[in-house]
């Protein structure tokens, strides 16, 4: 797919890199469809998984926005982002997401931060506060995984390669942006084009490219070597069985990432913040010693 | 006539599941035959599908349910065991209680499996073609740099963006001296090559985020970014010093330099500033570099 890297490697400057530049906070807000609500000193940046949307943390606020001061957004590319700053490079890595995290905390001047991350935004939010160390207090993760591979014997993600393979071509499959993205391709206007003609509103992304590169950097990735890295105290949130992040993936976690404490919901799925929302939100305040209040949620 | 009819002869697997436990309450027996498996006592609806479909079940059909209550036309894979497979297309409903019940219809999609697939296959070599075109259309054939169209494109959009950020910029324009003199007493082969190795030299004594054009026939163009007056200064030295110092296939080749400095000015009025000054360093007897702060009120 992605053969545009092979083609241009040759060429010392194919793509200026426009993400040199520091942006203003506006540009920041637009692009990742920032919200900022709740009250509180301390904030919780709510960053999404693969797939969806900022909308997944609905069920959940309204547990914690009377003790904290949150920030929601969407990726670049996902959601209702500003898909004219999508840059298919950029967010063929991690890395590249976790710079929007990056940018928002340093337009919004963020500090004190506990970054919540579902799934792969776990490993996003672990980039990130590599970056801003500074900036961060600590880390909840739901459902997180390092790495969907299996490397048996030592290590099993849960997936072997064929099934991922398979799934980037199950995506293709489903996201039917046809119409949109093929007229460019023809027409030869692939630049900037393809991706702002588009305007996400469903609530999982559909778009052909961004879906699919964003599924690429999850799924193919190892980022194992990363926990023991890690500065900050870390909240693991695990399902009893998840099909996507097992017991073993959370124990891994757990012996690998210092400062961490694990904490197993039983529950079925990958979506506890949206299945089980007052149970993590209990849980998630006891972490962060947040007494918690008969009655709730917050917003009742 | 017939009057009692059955559910169970309906070409569409029907199964209801628990949404949370996603265990299989019930299951249509054409859903049984579709997927060659036996009713078991307890099974979880995962169980019947790919660990490809799993994880789209998981981290789209899931959260979709959850959201908005229902999920349609998702494409899933079947996994009937001994390595067969099933696409089939799946549509759910989620009806709330205690617990909640999703009632999935089930129903097998070869012929648009295949369809889709085509269209893939389709879209990644259109794809791959308009990326090789979109390549070939920026850039200059012998050297490799971006082409002067591309080059005015970029440089463009990134001026535009370093004047909103109050990035200052520089614009170089880089001029062969005495090229013709070059092809005449070499020829044109020889010329090419020594193109080439300009393009080498102002390429490896730049930033990956500078931009490096070739916009005439011996003639350059650098755009660099968050450059003080001295460090604009600085490069230009460090280029003609770096041309000075390596011979050029064998012989001596020298550069003239113009560079306009702004953190305002527009691309068009930069253009114009870096090229009256490279006029003015040939005039002044080439081999040198001119560089001038332009505030561009």
């Amino acid at each position: 797919m992605f053969q545009f890297s092979l083609i241009v490697g040759a060429l010392k400057h194919p793509v200026p890199n426009i993400g040199a530049f520091m942006f203003v906070q506006e540009d920041i807000i637009t692009r990742n469809n920032v919200n900022v609500l709740g009250r509180g000193e301390q904030v919780l940046l709510m960053a999404h998984g693969f797939g969806c949307n900022q909308q997944m943390w609905r069920f959940l606020v309204p547990y914690l926005e009377g003790n904290f001061k949150i920030v929601l957004f969407d990726y670049v590319g996902s959601g209702s982002s500003d898909l004219g700053a999508y840059s298919k490079q950029k967010y063929a890595d991690l890395a590249g997401y976790s710079q929007d995290i990056v940018d928002i905390c340093q337009a919004l001047d963020l500090n004190n931060v506990v970054l919540v991350g579902h799934s792969v935004s776990s490993i996003i939010g672990l980039l990130a506060a590599q970056k801003i160390p500074e900036r961060i207090h600590s880390q909840v993760m739901v459902c997180p995984s390092p790495c969907f591979l299996n490397f048996p014997p030592e290590y099993m993600g849960g997936f072997n390669r064929e099934d991922l393979v398979e799934l980037i071509d199950l995506m293709d499959k489903n996201y039917i942006g046809w119409a949109n993205y093929l007229a460019p391709l023809v027409t030869g206007e692939l630049e900037g084009k393809v991706f702002a003609t588009e305007l996400t509103t469903s609530f999982c992304t559909t778009n052909p490219i961004t879906a699919k590169n964003f599924a690429k950097a999850t799924f193919f990735s190892d980022y194992r070597h990363l926990l023991p890295l890690n500065q900050h105290p870390v909240l693991l949130l695990q399902s009893e069985v998840d099909a996507l992040a097992s017991l073993f993936v959370g124990n891994y976690m757990l012996e690998h990432t210092p400062q961490s404490r694990l904490e197993v919901v039983s529950a079925r799925g990958h979506c506890l913040h949206m299945s089980h929302p007052e149970q993590i939100s209990l849980i998630i305040k006891d972490f962060l010693r947040i007494p918690v209040e008969a009655g709730s949620p917050d917003a009742d | 006539m017939q009057t009692d009819f059955s559910l169970d002869d309906f070409p569409v697997g029907l199964v209801v599941t628990n949404l949370h436990s996603t265990e299989v309450l019930q299951a249509s027996p054409y859903f049984y035959r579709l997927s060659q498996q036996q009713p078991l006592t307890t099974s979880k609806l995962g169980q019947f599908f790919t660990p490809a479909s799993k994880i789209l079940l998981e981290s789209f059909v899931m959260p979709m349910l959850l959201h908005q209550g229902h999920c349609d036309e998702i494409q899933l894979t079947i996994d009937a065991g001994s390595s067969v497979r099933i696409p089939v297309l799946a549509n759910a409903r989620v009806v709330s209680g205690e617990p909640a019940i999703v009632y999935w219809a089930i129903s097998p999609s070869q012929q648009r499996d295949t369809l889709y697939q085509q269209l893939v296959d389709l879209r990644n070599d259109l794809e791959i073609r308009a990326e090789k075109l979109e390549v070939l259309s920026r850039t200059d054939e012998l050297t490799g740099l971006l082409n002067r169209r591309a080059f005015i494109q970029s440089a463009e959009t990134l001026i535009k963006q370093a004047q909103r950020s109050g990035v200052a910029y520089a614009f170089f324009m880089l001029d062969i001296d005495f090229f013709k003199q070059i092809n005449d007493q070499h020829g044109h082969a020889f010329g090419d090559q020594v193109l080439k190795d300009m393009a080498k030299i102002l390429t490896e004594n730049t930033r990956s985020n500078d931009i490096v054009a070739r916009v005439g026939g011996e003639e350059f163009a650098l755009v660099t970014f968050d450059q003080a007056e001295h460090s604009a200064n600085f490069l230009a030295e460090k280029l003609l010093s770096a041309i000075r110092q390596q011979p050029i296939q064998g012989i001596m080749v020298t550069a003239s330099i113009g560079c306009a400095i702004a953190s305002h000015a527009p691309f068009e009025q930069l253009y114009k500033d870096a090229d009256a000054l490279l006029y003015q360093a040939k005039h002044q007897g080439r081999n040198r570099a001119l560089c001038r702060l332009f505030d561009g009120s």
